[in-house]
């Protein structure tokens, strides 16, 4: 009698949700996700991902933010309904991948280190970004070899979230870099709080 | 407490919020502030009220504030002020800093301290009427694990490898929060029994931690508090001299963290 393999390599074949995406993906049905919140007011928090069949009015599956899937999904090149939908998905994506890093060298420094890349990045000449840098705080620190580390591990995953858009999802140039940046001002905007801030009065 | 009060900045913004909760703690906090060389400064917003200006601690501009009453209710309890604050700065890291009940008397200390990998809401239950010796019981199958910021765990439990030596213990694990003052061990290993088990093991139970779970969805929260009582008849007794230790080595503990925050460090040993 075959034994059962403890540890199987798994595809999304082996996900439920997923499994019968790649099955109707492959007879040629298209999907999009939608994620939207009920709530703007929770910021990056409380967003549910939903999966329609492209020119269904109801969605096949809504869920709370899920990153395992939400991955499965850009691998399987399912877009966002719009770009709305498009930049809340990657301001959650950059917020769940830059954890890490943010771990990795610490709260203070790591907010000191991305205000700077962001501010002397290309990306700072977008408005959505430059708004909320300008609304950001930050202080200066020394720019050794581990500032330049963690720079560059966040470029890096930035950067990974370009070629998620424009080599998984197929946006174009232009687009992508619309979403992108509308996605750092997001998160930006979500990480410093700086819409509360304005809204209190305080900015 | 010396105290210089300031008319606030415009804009009082900060990496770290410290809570504290009542005014030993603060008190604590000031004094290991002043120890370490650390600016304590008080100063007024019209719209925020009365907080702490620290400065930079390391990499991180910090701020501290007290809530107007211990736990997580009310006005200016623990989840309106953190809430308030939070938002207002721009805080990316919250933490509750304190004194709480520790777990086993058998094995830890009045002056350990206690850091939250997760907090326990344990008010989240659910009473039912049944044939038993109260006319009900009582289901803690809600009290759902709570994580707390990784980026905050990681920090601090990587201080604690690198500088072992101290005159108390430090306890990472859960810590049951609630808006209940508990002074009763019977309460307490009721707590310990009935709420869902999970990987890591239920160190202390405080007050305030859980005031912080609405602050964001996504944690950038954590609870550092000293033991002071073990929650049971004994606590009144040695609670004058106790909170003291908690709070002074709970300050100690954190700020001895911060000041040698040093991402060389960190990244080398991630």
């Amino acid at each position: 009698m075959n034994q059962p393999e403890p540890f199987p390599m798994t595809t999304s074949a082996n996900h439920p949700l997923l499994a019968r995406l790649v099955a109707e993906i492959q007879h040629g049905q298209k999907f999009v996700v939608d994620v939207r919140n009920e709530d703007e007011s929770f910021g990056l928090d409380g967003y549910q991902l939903s999966i329609w069949s492209v020119g269904s009015d109801k969605p096949i599956s809504i869920f709370p933010w899920d990153s395992e899937i939400n991955e499965e999904l850009i691998d399987l090149k399912v877009r966002s309904k719009d770009l709305e939908s498009e930049t809340s998905r990657f301001a959650i994506r950059l917020r769940d991948e830059l954890a890490a890093t943010e771990s990795r060298y610490g709260n203070g420094f790591f907010n000191r280190v991305l205000v700077d890349l962001v501010t002397e990045s290309y990306l700072d000449k977008h408005p959505d970004i430059k708004d909320a840098l300008d609304r950001a705080h930050s202080r200066q620190v020394e720019r050794n070899s581990v500032y330049h580390e963690c720079r560059d591990t966040i470029a890096y995953v930035i950067g990974k979230r370009s070629r998620e858009l424009t080599r998984q999802l197929d946006y174009d140039e232009t687009s992508m870099r619309k979403i992108l940046s509308k996605a750092i001002a997001r998160y930006i905007d979500n990480r410093f709080s700086l819409s509360q801030r304005k809204q209190m009065g305080l900015l | 407490m010396s105290e210089d009060s300031e008319s606030a900045p415009d804009f009082p913004l900060c990496d770290t919020l410290i809570l504290t909760a009542v005014s030993s703690e603060l008190d604590a906090l000031s004094q290991q502030c002043k120890q370490f060389g650390i600016s304590f400064k008080k100063r007024h917003h019209p719209f925020l009220g009365s907080y702490y200006d620290l400065g930079l601690i390391g990499f991180e501009n910090v701020i501290a504030v007290r809530s107007r009453s211990m736990g997580p209710l009310g006005y200016g309890g623990s989840a309106e002020l953190a809430s308030r604050f939070q938002r207002a700065t721009g805080a990316t890291s919250v933490i509750q800093l304190g004194m709480a009940f520790g777990m086993e008397e058998s094995t830890q200390q009045i002056g350990d301290v206690l850091v939250s990998t997760e907090v326990i809401p344990y008010d989240h239950r659910h009473y039912r009427d049944a044939l038993s010796e109260n006319g009900y019981l009582v289901n803690y199958d809600s009290a759902t694990r709570m994580n707390a910021a990784e980026k905050t765990v990681n920090a601090l439990r990587q201080f604690r490898i690198e500088e072992p030596a101290s005159d108390y213990n430090v306890y990472f694990g859960a810590i049951l929060s609630g808006a209940a003052i508990v002074h009763s061990s019977a309460f307490r290993d009721e707590l310990v029994r009935l709420v869902p088990a999970g990987n890591h093991r239920i160190v202390g139970g405080e007050m305030e931690g859980i005031g912080l779970l609405g602050v964001t969805k996504h944690p950038i929260w954590c609870v550092v508090k000293g033991i002071s009582d073990f929650a049971d008849a004994n606590r009144d007794r040695i609670i004058e001299e106790s909170r003291e230790i908690a709070c002074r080595n709970a300050s100690h503990f954190l700020l001895s963290s911060m000041t040698s925050s040093n991402p060389v460090t960190a990244a080398e040993h991630s």
